[in-house]
Order: C-alpha cells, then structure tokens, then sequence
C-alpha cells in the first residue's frame, strides 16, 4: 500500500459527505439502542411492578395483556433492525460508496 | 417404538425401584430405525458438506472465513444457526411447559440482543476485522496484551459454552438413540472435529444453515400440528392449559423466575450484552464480503430468531394440555403418582421430543430428534472453530509470531488446536456428567457480556481508551464474573454443598459489566505513558475505516495485509 499519509485521512475527516455519514448513523445507532435498552428493561421493570395487570385477557379475546405485550416487542425488535437496515441500505450505502471512489483504498 | 426405548435408557441412567416396574410392564425393544435413520442421513449430509469444502481450508482466509464468499442471507441463516441451540430449542419449549409466561422473557432477552449486535458490532467488526474480534479491539492498541485479554475471554467462553452443550448432548442422545454417554459425546467431538479440521468455516457454515433450516421447518411443522390439534385457536389452547398445569391460570401471568428485579435485570444484561460477545457469533461476521454484507445478514439472524420465538412458546404451551394427562410420558410412581414437570421420561428438558411424538407418532418424533441432534452438532461446530481461531490467530500468529507466520502454519496450528480442544471438551463433559453444571451456561454468557463486550465497544467507540484499560477492564470483568458465580447459589450450594450462598443472585452482570466498563475507563484516563498518547491519537484512522472501510495504514500490519 502507498504511504496514504494523514493529509488524507484529514481529508476524509473533514469531508462533508463523511461528516453527513458519521453523524446520521451515529444518531441512528445511538437512538435504536436505547430505545431497544428501555423497550426491554422497561418491561422486566413492569413485571416486577405490575404482574396482575398483565395477566388480566384483553377485552374480547383469550390472550392476557402480558403476551400481547411480548408479541408486541418481538414485533417491535425486527422492526427496528428493519428501520435500521433500510436507512443504511440506501442513504448511508450511497455515501459509503461516493467517499469509497473519491478516496478509494 | 422409541418411547419404550427411551424408558428402557432412563432405567439405565436412573435405576430404581419404580422405574423398574414401568420397565417390566411395557417392556424394552430395538432402537427406532426412524430416528436413526434421519439421524445417520444428516450425519452422512454433513460429511459430504465437510468432503467438499476440504479444498478451501488451505489459505487462512478460507480456514478461518470461507474466503468471505458467503452472502447475507446465507451467513443470516448460519448465525441464527449458531446461536439457536438445542439449549435454546428444548431449553426454551422446557422453560414455557413448566413457568408458562416466564419461559417467554427469556426467549424476548435472548432476541433483544439482537438489535445490539445489528446497530453496535456487525459494521464495525468487519471493516476493523479479519479473522476474529480480537482484531477490532487490537486495531490501535497493543497486540501482545490486548489479544492474550480477548483470546482468554473468548477461551472461556468457548469452553463453558462447549461443556454445556456437550453434556447436553451426550444426554439428548443417550435417550434418543440408546447410546452410551460416553460414545455420545465422543461421538459428537469427532464429528466437530472433522468439520473443523477438513472443512473449516465453510464445512462449519453449511452445516449450521442446513441446521438453521431443519430447525426451523422442524419447529413450524411440530407447531402446526400443535395448533391444529386445537382447531387453530389459541383460546382453546390457554383453556387446556389453565386447566391442566399445575399452576393453573398463573402460567400466562409473570411467576417467579422474573419476579425480583436485580436478579432480572442482571440476567436480562446477561442475555442482552452477552450475544454481542460471543465469539464464535462475532466470528461470522468476517464470512461476507463487506460490512453492508455483515448488517444484512444480522437482519436475517434477527427475523429467523424472533420466529423462533414466536413458534417454540407454543411447542411448550402445547406440551401442557396434550402431554400432562398422559402418564406414559412420566415416570409413574408406585402409588401411580407423579410430578407433572420433574417426572417426565428423560427430565423436562424432553418436553418437545415428546410432544413430537404424541402428536405426530413416531415419524415425527424420528424428525424432531435428528433436528435436535443436527443442532447439537452445528453449534459445538461454531464453538470449537472460534476457539481454535482464538488460540492459533490471536496467541499463535499474533503474539507468539508476531504476524510473521505463514499462512500453511497458522491453519495447521488452527486445526491441532480444534483438536486439542474437542478432546479437552469430551474428557470434560465425560468428567462432568454426574456434576450440576447449570452455572456453565450462565458463566459464558456472563463473561462474554462482561469481559469480550466491554473491551470490544470501548476500543472501537471511545477515542480515549487505551491497551491499559483495555487489559484492565477486560481482566475485571472475567474475575468479577468468574468469582460472583462461584460465590453463587448455582456453583456454591448445587456443587460445593455449602449452606447458602454469599453472593445472593444467580447471573453476576449487574456487577461485573459495570466493573469492567469502570476498570476500562478509570485505567484509561489515567494512562500518561507516550503509548495511551500514540493510541489515543490513532483513533481517527481507526474511526474513518470503522466507518467506510478504507484502510489508512495506521494499524495493526497483520491485519492491514490481510483487508487490502
């Protein structure tokens, strides 16, 4: 590999497509984990707090309010990867593949 | 019929009086030529897997990850493949046929990792990484001390983790199959063996994807039969099973197992952290090409695990109604008692071979065992390649050769060590067997999400982390898990015999993670040697490849070489 030298790395850093990447994912990233941190610690919180509440069924249906909740959740996990996978797919990708040909390896 | 045979072997383990009665009354026969049937067919899949990849192992690229030539979607299924394992599969189904509700959580934690491991690892692991996840904690920090830190971490884990399956195993099979413990478990070492050593990850990765898909199809098809032996409704289904449970209407409220909040938490931060920790999970992500590659495929591993989620809780709701009122799933006592949870034929972990077999006769119950039996196979598979990647890449090629070794020596140094190590496995699980090893499971967990996690998002997320801290952390946390599970109930009271135990909860992340985290932080701020500084200031190059792949030539030569 040729010297690539930290004038390039500089370069890079200072790139506004790069900062627009950095950024964004970092927000993403950030902002996902703790929603599935306080989706799933807020609910062993709830069991230790309300247990009778989620054995009670939901109006007009067999299933208590605790499953409907896990169900939810399961739910609620595939669809953040989901939202997180898609944004990457197609915005961060793109500027993935622009600062790859402009700055190449 | 291998419900007769399966008595017949639980006599065997289990001599008693009573038990002998039920023998005599119904009397042993030949194995189930079904069951062993599918069993020798997917024995005989997963060689001819292992005969054709043989030609990929010679480089270290293709040893270690199958040339990262396989796509997303397949490298989603092998890490589902990875990780759903027969502890999961009947451990689970277990779980929800003797707590009901509870069994539930603990498959939600086991999936919540998921998300983790998407937004945290799968990217940065494979624009840092090559060949194991030591390579992203070691990218700007010292090599020495830093790999010898992640190589015992993922170590321990693959040993615990390994013992744990491997007895599993050895039981599963005793009963299924008749065979003895010890040709049991031996055999699944030298079958593990094999793939890891002729085969390598490509072997290791088709078998775990026709492993994943077995089990999937497996799970589908035992609970459609479930379903509609209650026409499709889940009213008639939560019906039978208050009526029929023990517990009654309790099983589909919260019981027990998440009632205190400590010890939840702490289990839930186990199940959580710990899957963005194991490494032979982390390992996979460097089979695909790029790390676009590596976050789709977590999306896979992600939809295939929450499926499972959705389909195993109703195996073990299932189990209630349909096994409870049939005692010739239980070992019937004399006075023609039994316990409806700790007397089933083989302990209750069997509930979803049973159910196999009440709703589905034989052939199904043949199926449902050699899906058990090939996810046996695969993980331990998984288990032993991240183990002997940790001793050959990491302490072999890195620190003993200072990345100056060829790549013909590093494999065969990889495949001596999947030996040693699936040796070391079966004299252990041989040793253990009669041992209460309930705390082996917890403990890889717990030091995965204590010890390889920490070190890991540190060195790739904080600028001021350093190889201090690194080692700091990394070592407080293997301690501080290994010494709070002793001093738990799991090792203290179930196999040293002591009265109570000092440390009063059974998972120790609570404790251990934040300490390692701490040690990480605290070791690092105050590192004033020129070589916190030079690392420090390496995070940038760091930073921009974590985030777009393009090498900057500022790390590790080894790992440079091997990416460009």
């Amino acid at each position: 590999m040729p010297q690539p030298g930290p004038e390039r790395m500089r370069e890079i850093l200072a790139d506004p497509s790069f900062r627009e990447l950095a950024s964004a994912r970092a927000k993403l990233r950030w902002s996902l984990s703790i929603v599935t941190l306080i989706m799933f610690f807020g609910f062993i919180a709830l069991i230790s707090s309300a247990r009778d509440a989620l054995g009670a069924t939901v109006a007009g249906s067999a299933m208590p309010l605790g499953l409907v909740l896990v169900l939810a959740m399961i739910a609620m996990v595939v669809t953040l990867t989901g939202i997180y996978v898609k944004r990457s797919n197609s915005r961060f990708d793109e500027l993935t593949h622009a600062l790859k040909r402009e700055f190449g390896q | 019929m291998i419900r007769r045979c399966l008595l017949a072997a639980a006599v065997a383990a289990f001599p008693g009086g009573a038990l002998a009665q039920t023998a005599t009354a119904t009397g042993a026969r030949g194995p189930d030529w079904i069951a062993i049937g599918m069993f020798l067919l997917i024995v005989l899949a997963t060689l001819v897997i292992t005969y054709r990849s043989a030609g990929s192992t010679k480089s270290k690229a293709g040893f270690y990850t199958a040339g990262h030539a396989i796509t997303p979607l397949q490298n989603g299924l092998a890490i589902a493949g990875d990780f759903l394992s027969a502890a999961a599969f009947l451990g689970i189904s277990a779980l929800v046929y003797a707590n009901g509700f509870d069994g539930l959580i603990y498959a939600l934690g086991f999936l919540t990792g998921w998300p983790i491991v998407l937004f945290l690892m799968s990217e940065r692991m494979r624009n840092l990484g090559s060949y194991t996840f030591a390579d992203a904690a070691a990218f700007r920090l010292e090599r020495t001390p830093v790999r010898l830190v992640a190589a015992t971490g993922s170590l321990v884990v693959v040993l615990f983790y390994l013992i744990a399956q491997m007895i599993g195993a050895g039981k599963v099979i005793e009963l299924l199959f008749g065979i003895n413990y010890l040709f049991a478990v031996a055999g699944v070492g030298i079958l593990m063996i094999l793939y890891v050593t002729v085969g390598g990850m490509q072997a290791t990765t088709w078998v775990q994807i026709a492993k994943a898909v077995l089990l999937l199809c497996g799970g589908t098809l035992l609970a459609l039969v479930v379903l509609r032996h209650f026409d499709f409704s889940f009213a008639a289904l939560f019906a039978g099973v208050s009526r029929i449970h023990p517990k009654g209407a309790a099983m589909l409220t919260p019981g027990g197992l998440f009632a205190e909040p400590v010890s939840a938490i702490s289990l839930g931060l186990a199940l959580v952290f710990g899957t963005a920790g194991l490494p032979h999970i982390l390992m996979r992500f460097f089979t695909v090409k790029d790390a676009a590659s590596a976050r789709k495929s977590v999306f896979y591993t992600t939809t295939c695990v929450a499926y499972f989620c959705l389909v195993v809780p109703i195996l073990g709701f299932g189990a209630v109604p349909i096994l409870m009122s049939d005692p010739s799933y239980f070992n019937v006592g004399a006075s023609g008692q039994f316990n409806k949870i700790t007397d089933m034929i083989g302990g209750p972990n069997m509930a979803a071979i049973h159910l196999a077999h009440a709703v589905g006769g034989p052939i199904l119950l043949g199926f449902i065992s050699a899906v058990a039996f090939a996810t046996i196979l695969a993980v331990v598979a998984g288990l032993t390649l991240a183990g002997a990647s940790a001793v050959s890449h990491d302490i072999y090629g890195q620190v003993i050769a200072r990345g100056q070794a060829s790549d013909r020596r590093e494999v065969l140094v990889s495949k001596i060590s999947a030996i040693v190590i699936g040796i070391a496995a079966v004299l252990l699980a041989y040793a253990f067997e009669k041992q209460n090893v309930a705390f082996m499971a917890g403990l890889a967990l717990s030091v995965a999400a204590s010890c390889n996690f920490p070190v890991l998002v540190m060195a790739i997320f904080w600028r001021g982390m350093t190889t201090r801290g690194a080692v700091a952390g990394g070592l407080a946390g293997l301690f501080a898990s290994v010494v709070l599970v002793v001093l738990s109930k799991t090792v203290w009271v179930a196999v040293f015999h002591f009265a109570t135990a000092p440390f009063p909860y059974e998972n120790p992340a609570l404790f251990s993670m934040p300490s390692a985290f701490l040690f990480c932080w605290l070791f690092s701020v105050t590192d004033r040697s020129a070589r916190a500084v030079r690392e420090r200031a390496a995070f940038e190059a760091q930073f921009v490849q974590s985030e777009i792949g393009i090498a900057l030539g500022a790390q590790d030569s080894a790992v440079s070489a091997a990416t460009s």
